[in-house]
């Protein structure tokens, strides 16, 4: 067991050491992206987009609201976590949460309001809202607290973010969607800037 | 193999990276150090040796990931088991992502539709507490894609929002009747800006490359039809491309 786990952080040590380059080149390509709006042309199916930052949150134990009007309601309260990207990282501020919803059709709902603290001290008000549903056991799993591949089923937020902070201002200006992965113990969210 | 890092951060993710790799014991030489001196401050000779994906592990989910930045305090979190993903014992811990992703390739899309609404001449209602609103109404247009065609009924509109940072919100509400009778409300909501020169010709109604600013929206839809509900449960990104009639929006499926 013991040396399962050390060759896998061995593969990430190693792996940290491949993705230095493209942090790089990514940083350097910074200033021209800003003044770059590629644009939707005929035929075009791959929308532009790069990383934003990889959202990592904690939650405390759900509340579970029962059958209301719209369906199913589940407050999720949002202890803590992290959040990290090439432009801004820091940390969750707790006090926000998660309100799901779970529709008849079996869609569930998300809709997310959380403040993030950047490592500078700036505050950025983040909210989305998404939806989550796949195959039955699949979201049965989920349920039952386990670990599942995220590609096993969907999971998509439209992020938007209030910021006063002038150096993190872009937020304010930018589309941009998260695929999501749901743990135990709070989910993880890599949000794409539409370029 | 030899990585330069970014010189801003070299001096500590040098540091990290070396402790970890020392404690993992992958060989390697650390290069020189002096972060803000020129583009090359720091590097890292590693053998990488033949790296195995990982088919499964709770702590890093996936093969291939790379860590882009590593977080510069000890993690502390309130919530459960999650102390475990990041911290690492040694200070340093690690936002973990694949190289594809910070490309962006992480997401992926396709067309769902191209959607052309045609405006009524807006309703301008000045200065309101939020910014400056004018409220577009929609005529009519029409929408075709792989899986949906059909016309905009009229009844809509678009209730833009020019903010006081110059960005301008769309708040757009309109019904689509498909050619085969079924009715969709769609919403969505965006953001257009770009430079002031830009917009000044986009409000005479000129013709502007799209590539030349902003124009996002993010549409949701509802319907009851069952040949469409596919539409509830899938979330949506658009490109637009202003015209004097009225915009046209290149509406894709997030995947």
């Amino acid at each position: 067991m013991d040396v399962v786990r050390r060759d896998v952080l061995k593969t990430v040590a190693a792996s940290i050491v491949a993705g230095a380059t493209s942090s790089v080149a990514a940083c350097a390509d910074e200033a021209s992206v800003e003044n770059r709006f590629p644009s939707a042309k005929a035929g075009h199916t791959a929308m532009n987009s790069r990383l934003l930052m990889t959202v990592r949150i904690a939650a405390a134990p759900s509340q579970k609201l029962g059958t209301v009007p719209h369906g199913n309601r589940t407050v999720v309260p949002v202890t803590g976590g992290h959040f990290e990207g090439l432009r801004l990282r820091g940390e969750i501020l707790s006090g926000g949460g998660d309100w799901l919803l779970l529709r008849s059709d079996n869609v569930l709902e998300l809709d997310l309001r959380i403040t993030l603290e950047t490592d500078d001290h700036a505050l950025i008000y983040m909210t989305f809202q998404g939806l989550r549903h796949g195959p039955p056991e699949v979201i049965a799993a989920l349920g039952r607290g386990e670990v599942v591949d995220r590609a096993s089923y969907y999971f998509r937020t439209l992020p938007r973010f209030e910021t006063s902070t002038e150096s993190y201002a872009f937020l304010n200006r930018m589309v941009t969607v998260g695929v999501g992965e749901a743990r135990p113990d709070g989910a993880i969210h890599r949000i794409y800037e539409i370029l | 193999m030899h990585v330069d890092v970014t010189p801003s951060r070299a001096a500590t993710t040098l540091d990290a990276l070396g402790r970890m790799l020392a404690d993992l014991g992958v060989a390697h030489d650390q290069g020189q150090l002096g972060a803000g001196r020129g583009q090359r401050a720091g590097g890292l000779d590693v053998d990488t040796g033949d790296a195995p994906s990982i088919p499964s592990c709770n702590r890093f989910a996936w093969d291939g990931c790379v860590v882009i930045a590593y977080v510069p305090r000890v993690p502390c979190y309130s919530g459960g088991g999650s102390r475990e993903l990041y911290s690492t014992g040694r200070q340093a811990a690690a936002v973990v992502t694949s190289d594809s992703e910070l490309r962006g390739e992480g997401l992926s899309s396709r067309l769902l539709m191209t959607l052309q609404v045609v405006v009524s001449p807006p309703h301008r209602l000045g200065g309101v507490p939020h910014g400056t609103r004018v409220i577009a109404p929609i005529a009519g247009g029409s929408f075709e894609g792989p899986r949906l065609r059909g016309r905009v009924l009229p009844g809509g509109s678009d209730w833009t929002l020019l903010r006081s940072d110059g960005v301008l919100e769309l708040d757009l509400r309109i019904t689509l009747g498909a050619d085969d009778g079924a009715l969709i409300y769609m919403n969505s909501f965006g953001l257009r800006h770009g430079p002031p020169e830009v917009l000044a010709a986009l409000a005479r109604g000129d013709s502007v490359d799209p590539a030349q600013y902003y124009f996002r929206t993010a549409p949701r839809f509802e319907t009851s039809a069952p040949t469409y509900a596919y539409l509830n449960r899938l979330v949506a990104i658009s490109s637009g491309d202003r015209r004097a009639s009225g915009p046209i929006y290149t509406v894709e499926e997030i995947l």
